[in-house]
């Protein structure tokens, strides 16, 4: 028995050092880390996927209240709460409705849309509160108020947990 | 050969060095509409958020649906000024609902949505009904008359 698992991995072997070169590992392993960097190139639909697709310019600590993105925020930021800027906690249900807004990236001028999602179904975070809600409008004018339980209109219902700062677009620079 | 390569490498990533701007029509969407909406103007029919997708269309089918598109508070009320306005509504409906426009279907003009948006709906949830119903009606027709294919 091992002997003919010796033999046939001696065989084996051999084989393959017959049929291939040297370096052969290195071309190849290159042309799948090439391939690992066009792959998000080919033209598929991602729906949402903006900010993976494209390179924003970045600057400053997701966590802080004074990053760029969470110019018009109102609440917990979820990178303090187990999860990240643009991903909610473990145990929590992004909300599809949500309060979306711009803010200005100071690294290239250029304004952002950011869609303020809020991840629900666990009770308050209680870490990083956030509050600078620019741009945010008295609720009697609700489509542009964010203090709001975002979470109503989620799968998971009212238990707010945290607010993400997603970027989904930016606004065409306008030529002056 | 490698140099090729490395050319063409190079050209393939290029649109990566600069953010590319979002469609200034689409931009208007999203700061005005797609937070109930949603991207793909789904909505959230659970929670009374009306879904666009496939729907959106079938308003211009039945008498007093092609106002309602115009006079419903999400449209009149919103910030947008008329030619902005005006271009987002035609945009959603050749966007979201290509399938349900009516064979002549005539984009809005900028004039037609001034005059409409001065004047308020009254009873904007009884107006919606009874636009609906007429869908539903059509809807139904349509499914006899073509034998109701699947």
């Amino acid at each position: 028995m091992y002997e003919w698992l010796d033999k046939f991995f001696e065989k084996r072997t051999r084989q393959h050092a017959r049929l291939t070169s040297r370096r052969s590992f290195l071309q190849k392993f290159g042309f799948f880390l090439l391939g690992i960097g066009v792959t998000p190139l080919l033209p598929i639909f991602r729906n949402g996927a903006f900010a993976e697709a494209t390179k924003i310019p970045e600057s400053g600590d997701p966590n802080d209240c004074s990053y760029w993105r969470h110019c018009a925020i109102d609440g917990f930021l979820c990178g303090c709460c187990g999860g990240s800027v643009k991903s909610c906690p473990p145990g929590t249900v992004v909300s599809d409705i949500t309060w979306i807004g711009t803010c200005r990236n100071p690294e290239d001028g250029r304004d952002y849309v950011i869609s303020y999602n809020d991840c629900c179904g666990k009770s308050a975070c209680g870490s990083c509160i956030c509050q600078r809600d620019e741009g945010d409008t008295p609720i009697y004018r609700p489509q542009n108020s964010n203090n709001l339980n975002w979470c109503s209109g989620s799968q998971a219902g009212a238990p707010y947990h945290c607010s993400l700062s997603v970027v989904i677009g930016v606004k065409e620079e306008v030529s002056s | 050969m490698r140099l090729r390569l490395a050319l063409i490498s190079l050209a393939m990533l290029m649109p990566l060095s600069t953010v590319r701007a979002t469609e200034p029509v689409q931009f208007d969407y999203m700061m005005n509409c797609q937070g109930c909406h949603l991207a793909d103007g789904a909505g959230f029919p659970a929670r009374s958020v009306p879904a666009i997708k496939n729907h959106m269309g079938k308003f211009l089918l039945v008498e007093g649906g092609r106002e309602f598109l115009i006079q419903v508070p999400g449209s009149a009320q919103s910030d947008l000024d008329n030619a902005r306005l005006t271009a987002v509504v035609n945009w959603m409906l050749e966007t979201f609902s290509a399938n349900a426009l009516p064979e002549d279907f005539e984009p809005y003009t900028e004039q037609e949505v001034a005059g409409l948006r001065v004047a308020p709906l009254v009873d904007v949830k009884g107006t919606r009904a009874t636009l609906m119903r007429k869908i539903a009606l059509i809807d139904t027709a349509i499914g006899t008359t073509t034998g109701s294919t699947p």
